[in-house]
């Protein structure tokens, strides 16, 4: 059974059905408590059974939670929604191509056209293996020469120093998880996804600045490439007018039915 | 020095390892990844692979549930594809040593299917419950062993090299020719030149703070083609496991 800090069920208050809800509506009704409580989770509670019914009917939870500290038959279990599988991605057609000659993509990184507004489980392995093979296929049949790497010029660190303050990334890096994960979660809203935008708009210039002057690490390779997919899945939420699939806006909770569902695409990124 | 290669390949997920694989028979290939070539998400991928394999399951029925998933946004052509082609990549990936749980059900030609929300029938071929990590190991052992493939582990692509970035415009004739790539243990960067290049980095579960993905899933792949300009979709749709069990962080870049 699902409940707060306190021990108190709130499942009631969301559906009559309770925990037995439909599994989306469990999950935004745990993203709403959240969103209420200001704490960083919900709980799930095991204790009304018999340390022995616990022991034997979820023997690998059990073990898994005594792991952390968590005593399932005496302990509440702490549980938040966790961003799972991406199903949008870089565009590619049925040979794996992407809009770039000689960069095809394959794997979770895709938007194929396979997954739609949300995936059924299990299919992404098969995905990843099927354009990899298509990718194979076209790249070796239409074969290009490799570049001469004479025209490129070297990797240019121009008058970059070592960084004395690595703190700037650590802090943007906990800054864009922490808004995506309280305003592009589960629940979206037009107010919500409006603070996300004005926040990554903001960090977005800070890493420019601090990507050109200092020499780069994994930290901040990794921080730059997080805000970019931070602004795109908040700029696809933000065109999408309507809820579908793993979208949902509560300020247009329902499917747009005047227009056939159409993709949210972005060309031309500009970063 | 540049590093030349007829295929550039990254990420060493079982979509990057299968393509370095396949490639390989035709030219020379070089893989980059950023940890050491194991950690991806291929490898937490606890339930399975999804394929027809019961003479009691059949692509219709494959291709229905996954339609009806994706709440009209699926395109048919491509859910058509992946279906039907399930079978003869699955018995691939047991050609290469997955060893997928069997059973002594005729019906399902030998292998344990499990069902799973949303199928209709059994089909989701498993390696117990670590069928990532099977898929990934089986399929990496052969990369690692194949004298035309080398892999560059520890090493990260930083962007993509391609003819308009190099030219200095938005508009006309493109090319990707290969990708500036990152030492992440001796600190330099070098260029990585290939007549193709894949991108297969996974997915970008870092994004948010609370992920069952491992410490890798930044998005690399996706900032990195954006960059360059390529056409990217539908990232809105970012599955949520909602109850997952919740620690806090234990580090800064740690808390799977």
């Amino acid at each position: 059974m699902l409940v707060d800090a306190a021990g108190r069920e709130f499942m009631h208050r969301y559906d009559e059905r309770g925990s037995l809800a439909p599994r989306d509506i469990v999950a935004r009704a745990i993203d709403a408590e959240i969103k209420r409580s200001g704490r960083e989770c919900v709980y799930l509670d095991m204790t009304r059974l018999s340390a022995d019914e616990v022991k034997h009917g979820f023997p690998n939870i059990y073990e898994r939670c005594l792991g952390f500290g968590i005593d399932i038959t005496k302990d509440l279990i702490p549980v938040a929604p966790a961003a799972h599988y991406q199903c949008g991605g870089v565009w590619t057609d049925l040979d794996a191509k992407t809009t770039i000659p000689g960069l095809y993509a394959a794997g979770e990184v895709t938007c194929t056209g396979l997954h739609g507004a949300n995936r059924l489980a299990s299919n992404s392995l098969l995905e990843a293996v099927v354009f990899a093979h298509r990718a194979a296929q076209k790249a070796c049949a239409e074969r290009e020469p490799t570049p001469e790497a004479d025209g490129i010029p070297a990797w240019d660190a121009g008058s970059a120093t070592d960084s004395d303050e690595s703190v700037v990334v650590t802090h943007n890096w906990d800054e864009i998880r922490r808004a995506m994960q309280n305003y592009v979660g589960i629940v979206r809203t037009d107010r919500r996804l409006l603070r996300a935008r004005s926040r990554i708009d903001f960090i977005k210039k800070e890493i420019k600045d601090y990507y050109w002057n200092f020499v780069v690490t994994k930290d901040l390779l990794e921080l730059r490439n997080i805000a970019v997919v931070a602004d795109l899945v908040v700029t696809c939420a933000m065109r999408r007018r309507e809820s579908r699939g793993l979208h949902y806006n509560a300020d247009c909770p329902n499917p747009d039915a005047t227009q056939p569902p159409r993709d949210t695409i972005v060309e031309d990124y500009r970063y | 020095m540049a590093v030349k290669s007829d295929f550039l390949v990254i990420g060493s997920g079982i979509a990057g390892l299968s393509f370095a694989l396949k490639a390989a028979e035709a030219g020379r290939v070089t893989l980059v990844t950023k940890m050491g070539p194991e950690e991806t998400n291929t490898k937490y991928a606890q339930g399975g692979i999804a394929s027809v394999f019961s003479d009691e399951d059949d692509f219709e029925l494959h291709v229905r549930d996954t339609l009806e998933a994706g709440a009209g946004l699926c395109h048919e052509d491509a859910v058509r594809l992946v279906v039907t082609s399930g079978p003869e990549r699955v018995r691939e990936l047991i050609a290469w040593g997955v060893e997928f749980t069997r059973s002594d059900n005729a019906a399902s030609n030998g292998y344990d299917l499990h069902l799973e929300g949303g199928h209709s029938r059994k089909r989701i071929l498993h390696a117990a419950d670590i069928t990532g990590a099977a898929v990934e190991r089986a399929v990496l052992a052969k990369v690692a062993a194949h004298p035309r493939i080398k892999v560059f582990d520890h090493h990260m692509a930083i962007d993509l090299i391609t003819r308009r970035k190099l030219e200095r415009r938005r508009k006309g004739k493109d090319r990707c020719l290969g990708a500036y790539v990152y030492d992440t243990k001796s600190g330099d960067v070098e260029v990585f030149v290939a007549g193709a290049t894949l991108i297969a980095t996974g997915g970008s579960g870092k994004v948010y703070l609370i992920t069952s993905n491992p410490d890798v899933a930044s998005g690399d792949g996706v900032a990195m083609a954006a960059r360059a300009g390529a056409r990217i979709a539908n990232m809105e749709f970012m599955q949520f496991h909602p109850t997952c069990l919740f620690h806090p962080p234990r580090g800064k870049f740690s808390d799977q």
